[in-house]
């Protein structure tokens, strides 16, 4: 019996070490494909009942505070509403100011490919957003991901009907970023933390980034659009023998109650190697 | 049968942890239902069986998260041995002892494969994921570990794939 076993955990030992190469080199595609064409069609509805049952929950926690937040509601879209249509009226103007000085700029021209969040994993010290959009519908590696107008994260495999997205908020990705002020335009690196947190590194210490102020790509490096919103300063640490300092971040799209997102289809991030 | 019901069972908790409980837990993290899984029927079922239930776990972990594929599947095929051994001890499991296991077992499955994927180039705070990762998982691990292990005891028992019989 013991024999068995010790075949058994050797037989695995040996498969775990096979896969492992195998799907650095590609070869378990086909098979990854087929579990996640077998699981997806299950996936959508318990991830609606998920987001179902914490609507619910909080519903009942809102009920005592629903009319004073309807009141800020109104008072909010009032507001966008006003401020659309400013915007409105300098997007003509800059569309025209372009046209006259024929600038090319590099903000993306707006193909956008609707999903669905199929699943969540963090396992591993790699958190992971599964799309219910594949290669069948033209997504590819690289693309850009945003939901509620903030980046959630860029695309990092494909499958025929999925997609697995890298979120900002994983350790491993980096985003070149800037403050969106009129007087300050300081540039850091957007790094992402455990927990789902986000931390703005490399801001020049002669800099003044305080919080509440609200961060954007800066389109620099080439692997993201300038001027998507990354999220909002919450906090600024600066030792005074540091030339740099660094900013704790609010994500402006909240991952784990993420439902829709956009896939920005007309974005090709640069490589460095094609520079 | 204990075979056959690898797939359907660990693809259902794969479901309710990828897809049904992340909108619902108050952290970014929840709890590894999957490995649960797979550990409560290696306390219960045969080595065999148990080391294939750990085998389908495995890949899907490796499908539906970020770690390479085969990297759960070295860390189970010497966790469910282990888990395995300690089942004697587990012949009348209290609710303390099963707590305490999850929570056990979840730091010792986690913390390898972190420590794996920094040897493979991620950049792991350890510090920030002891406290914001690890610990929690093991907290809701330890939580939820109850929640699976009796009703797959149920199971096992009903489907006689039990090693050790209870007698009351």
């Amino acid at each position: 019996m013991r024999t068995r076993t010790g075949y058994w955990v050797l037989g695995l030992v040996f498969l775990g070490l096979l896969s492992i190469y195998a799907q650095r080199e590609g070869l378990t595609y086909p098979l990854e494909n087929a579990i996640l064409r077998l699981l997806a069609p299950f996936q959508a509805p318990f991830s609606r009942a998920g987001l179902w049952l914490n609507s619910q929950a909080e519903t009942l926690q809102n009920l005592q505070t629903l009319p004073e937040e309807r009141r800020k509601q109104q008072e909010l879209i009032q507001n966008l509403t006003r401020e659309l249509v400013r915007l409105r009226e300098v997007e003509l103007e800059n569309a025209r100011l372009k046209e006259q000085l024929k600038y090319r700029g590099q903000a993306p021209g707006g193909e956008y490919l609707a999903a669905t969040v199929l699943a969540r994993e963090p396992r591993g010290g790699v958190q992971t957003l599964l799309l219910d959009r594949g290669a069948q519908e033209g997504v590819k590696v690289g693309m850009i991901v945003v939901a509620s107008g903030g980046l959630v994260g860029r695309v990092t495999q494909v499958y025929d009907t999925v997609a697995k997205v890298l979120p900002i908020t994983d350790p491993s990705s980096t985003v070149n970023a800037m403050v969106q002020r009129p007087d300050s335009r300081a540039s850091g690196l957007v790094v992402g933390q455990p927990g789902e947190r986000l931390t703005m590194k490399f801001l020049p210490a002669t800099e003044e980034v305080k919080a509440e102020d609200v961060i954007i790509t800066s389109g620099l490096g080439g692997g993201f659009p300038k001027g998507i919103l990354i999220g909002k300063v919450t906090e600024v640490r600066q030792r005074d023998v540091e030339a740099f300092k660094e900013a704790e971040l609010t994500a402006a799209v909240p991952l784990r109650r993420l439902e829709e997102v956009l896939i920005l289809l007309d974005f090709q991030p640069k490589r460095l190697d094609e520079r | 049968m204990s075979y056959l019901l690898a797939f359907p069972i660990l693809a259902l908790l794969a479901l309710l942890q990828t897809s049904f409980l992340p909108p619902l837990l108050p952290l970014s993290q929840g709890p590894n239902l999957v490995f649960l899984g797979l550990l409560s029927w290696a306390l219960e079922a045969r080595e065999g069986p148990g080391l294939f239930w750990a085998l389908v776990g495995s890949v899907l972990l490796g499908v539906l998260g970020g770690v390479p594929l085969g990297l759960y599947l070295l860390l189970f095929a010497l966790l469910v041995p282990l888990a395995a051994a300690t089942r004697r001890w587990l012949v009348l499991p209290t609710l303390p002892a099963l707590l305490l296991l999850g929570f056990l077992a979840s730091i010792f499955a986690e913390a390898p494969v972190l420590a794996v994927m920094e040897a493979l180039g991620r950049p792991i705070d350890w510090p920030g994921h002891t406290t914001l990762v690890l610990v929690p998982q093991a907290v809701f691990n330890a939580l939820a570990m109850p929640l699976v292990y009796w009703p797959l005891r149920w199971l096992a028992v009903r489907m006689g794939a039990q090693t050790i019989q209870v007698v009351a």
